[in-house]
């Protein structure tokens, strides 16, 4: 029984519809420029309102707070305000990467950091309107304060991330990679199992399981940014990220005068070194270790009678 | 229920790592993976989490892995 699916869990493409409602919702009731902004960031990659939707992060609120006892209605709020969160961080860490060009070339660099930065003020609201579903407000007040102390960690995560030879090891770049992502998987999962529990356990166990779902796709990004078949546009390997398999294999960018072909033929040939000497395997090991961690509080969770079923699909890459 | 465990996981991290490390420098153990994986796992002294994520590494071929990560959660 606690393997099915519980009968009131609605269709991924019903929960992207509710979650996209709330957030245009929220958009129509926002000053023009930060909307426009918004949607836009909202509608790219595969975001909420793309024409094919992976709001993966929430769902995880949503998935939490039905394994924990709640109604999935309880948690779209919550889940409205995670998924603007997440696209902000996204957007912060794309422009620290120097990666937000299509934004960039649309509204210019000042709009989109201020855009940005409206977007996770919208987020820090959104949450409290939990109450208008029925959450209590000792609820929501503890959503804010959660909503606050765990992007606040995951962004010292994220400056340590990008501090200059701040790493000297690949157990080190490991560290690095849980302390940016770790603390936004155990947002989502305890924003959800919040909605419907107070239980500081329940509370943990979720957050535990949150923090390894994400460390482990972390990871696993991390490795397929730098593998042979990786895509050319992230720069990973061209600027020496801190990353496991690039920190693993001592690759540290390319030569500065490299340009054109002759620094694409340097990043295909580095990337195959990284492969060949193991940087792909450490980090796909390293997030295998992960996965077992976040399977193993399902199956504790699972053993006081929680429903895991959704979470264990969304690990498995299911959603 | 579940407690802090950051520190565990550095610890079990750098057993990963070694392990790797000792793989690449001994491809004899690679080999004898193949045909007896306990075996080559016991050869490089792995036990709980550490053990199971070698394992798992070593028996699924890492492209496939990273095929499916195409469709991961989190890029940050």
């Amino acid at each position: 029984m606690l393997n099915k699916v519980p009968d009131d869990w609605p269709s991924t493409t019903q929960l992207c519809s509710a979650v996209a409602a709330r957030v245009e919702q929220v958009f129509g009731e926002t000053g023009d420029r930060l909307a426009e902004i918004s949607a836009v960031i909202m509608a790219s990659e595969d975001r909420v309102l793309s024409a094919n939707p992976r709001p993966q992060s929430s769902l995880l609120v949503i998935a939490a707070c039905v394994s924990a006892g709640g109604a999935w209605q309880h948690a779209l709020w919550p889940a409205v305000a995670m998924e603007c969160a997440m696209a902000a961080a996204d957007v912060f860490d794309d422009i620290a990467d120097g990666e937000a060009t299509a934004l960039w070339a649309r509204f210019g660099p000042g709009s989109v950091l201020i855009g940005t930065c409206g977007l996770l003020a919208l987020a820090a609201g959104i949450v409290l309107r939990g109450i208008e579903d029925g959450l209590s407000e000792r609820t929501v007040l503890d959503l804010g304060r959660l909503l606050s102390d765990e992007l606040a960690q995951a962004a010292d995560g994220q400056a340590r991330s990008l501090a200059p030879r701040a790493v000297s090891d690949a157990v080190d770049a490991y560290e690095v990679a849980a302390a940016k992502s770790g603390p936004l998987g155990s947002l989502a999962a305890r924003l959800g199992a919040r909605t419907a529990s107070n239980d500081p356990e329940l509370l943990r166990a979720y957050g535990a399981f949150g923090s390894h779902l994400a460390v482990y796709s972390q990871l696993l990004n991390d490795a397929r940014d730098a593998a042979p078949s990786g895509s050319t546009h992230k720069r990973d390997v061209r600027e020496g990220r801190q990353t496991v398999p690039l920190v693993f294999t001592g690759s540290s960018g390319a030569p500065p005068h490299l340009r054109g072909r002759a620094l694409q033929e340097w990043e295909a040939h580095e990337r195959q070194r990284i492969a060949a000497e193991g940087g792909v395997l450490a980090a796909v090991a390293l997030a295998h270790a992960e996965r077992l961690r976040a399977a193993e509080v399902l199956d504790t969770l699972a053993r006081i009678g929680r429903p895991v079923q959704v979470l264990r699909r969304l690990l498995d890459g299911q959603p | 229920m579940i407690p802090a465990r950051r520190d565990e996981h550095s610890a079990e991290a750098g057993a990963i790592v070694d392990a790797i490390q000792r793989l690449r420098a001994n491809p004899e153990v690679l080999a004898a993976a193949r045909t007896d994986l306990a075996a080559a796992l016991d050869r490089l002294g792995l036990t709980g989490t550490p053990r199971q994520a070698i394992a798992a590494t070593l028996t699924l071929r890492p492209e496939a892995i990273l095929v499916y990560g195409s469709s991961m959660f989190w890029s940050i």
